[in-house]
């Protein structure tokens, strides 16, 4: 399945709205870690930390809302190339950037 | 039971994904701390959020099913309306800090000193805890119970 940048972007946007108590740092750390290993090591990654004893509440956070809303889109993101993915997740991690302007 | 209600700016940081603030509300959660909100909080908020990149009407459908989420897993243990007693309380704050001071004038957000005593009034009638960057909008009130979170923004 090839997608336009136009629906890299919507769907990057989509994905992004659904994440609760996200944080970029640990966004980056996790898109990284997907970028070497692959969506589905990835989330298994998620699933390890969301529960992990050494990282402070607000990690964990983040690994659960991300392990919740990319298991939604798994099925779709599985059909993308690995640079696609790759462009997908740093688009997110823009959309996050975004958030974050005070209004 | 510990109840506390958060203000918009600490839901703001929350939601613009401030580690600072996540991680101070996933700490006060894990120590026992029921948050809450007060709806004109939220009304606050929807302010805010729709100078988010993106289609108004899907940012302002995300953020709600945002905080939908945060409702359902606990993180924001009960969303306070605004009741009868709650808006009668928010007068007389209102009309006591008048007897006392100077109110902020239109221009300087005399809506937004008002939405803060609907806050306030909403902590006095369920008798809790507040907390809110902005004190001195509460600091008079002898019978709210005021904190500021310990967390600061970094950047």
């Amino acid at each position: 399945m090839r997608l336009s940048t136009d629906e890299k972007i919507e769907l990057a946007k989509k994905i992004e709205g659904k994440l609760v108590g996200i944080t970029l740092s640990e966004w980056n750390k996790w898109q990284s870690y997907v970028k070497v290993y692959g969506l589905k090591r990835g989330l298994e990654f998620a699933k390890v930390l969301k529960d992990s004893p050494s990282l402070r509440p607000g990690q964990k956070q983040s690994y659960r809302t991300i392990l919740e809303v990319m298991r939604r889109y798994q099925k779709e993101l599985n059909q993308l190339s690995k640079e696609e993915l790759a462009e997908i997740l740093g688009y997110i991690g823009r959309w996050i950037v975004a958030r974050r302007v005070r209004l | 039971m510990m109840m506390a209600l958060v203000d918009s700016m600490i839901l703001m940081d929350y939601d613009n994904g401030r580690k600072e603030a996540i991680d101070w509300w996933h700490e006060m959660k894990d120590n026992g701390w029921k948050l809450c909100l007060s709806i004109v909080s939220l009304m606050e908020r929807l302010k805010g959020v729709v100078g988010f990149p993106g289609r108004r009407l899907e940012v302002l459908n995300d953020f709600l099913d945002r905080i939908s989420k945060m409702r359902r897993d606990r993180i924001i243990w009960k969303i306070y309306p605004i009741t009868r007693e709650i808006s009668y309380e928010a007068y007389e704050l209102l009309k006591r800090y008048c007897e006392r001071y100077t109110p902020p004038s239109k221009g300087r957000s005399i809506e937004g000193f008002i939405c803060d005593m609907l806050i306030a009034a909403t902590a006095i009638r369920y008798k809790l805890i507040l907390y809110t960057f902005n004190i001195k909008h509460f600091d008079w009130i002898d019978n709210l119970n005021v904190k500021i979170p310990d967390y600061s923004i970094g950047d």
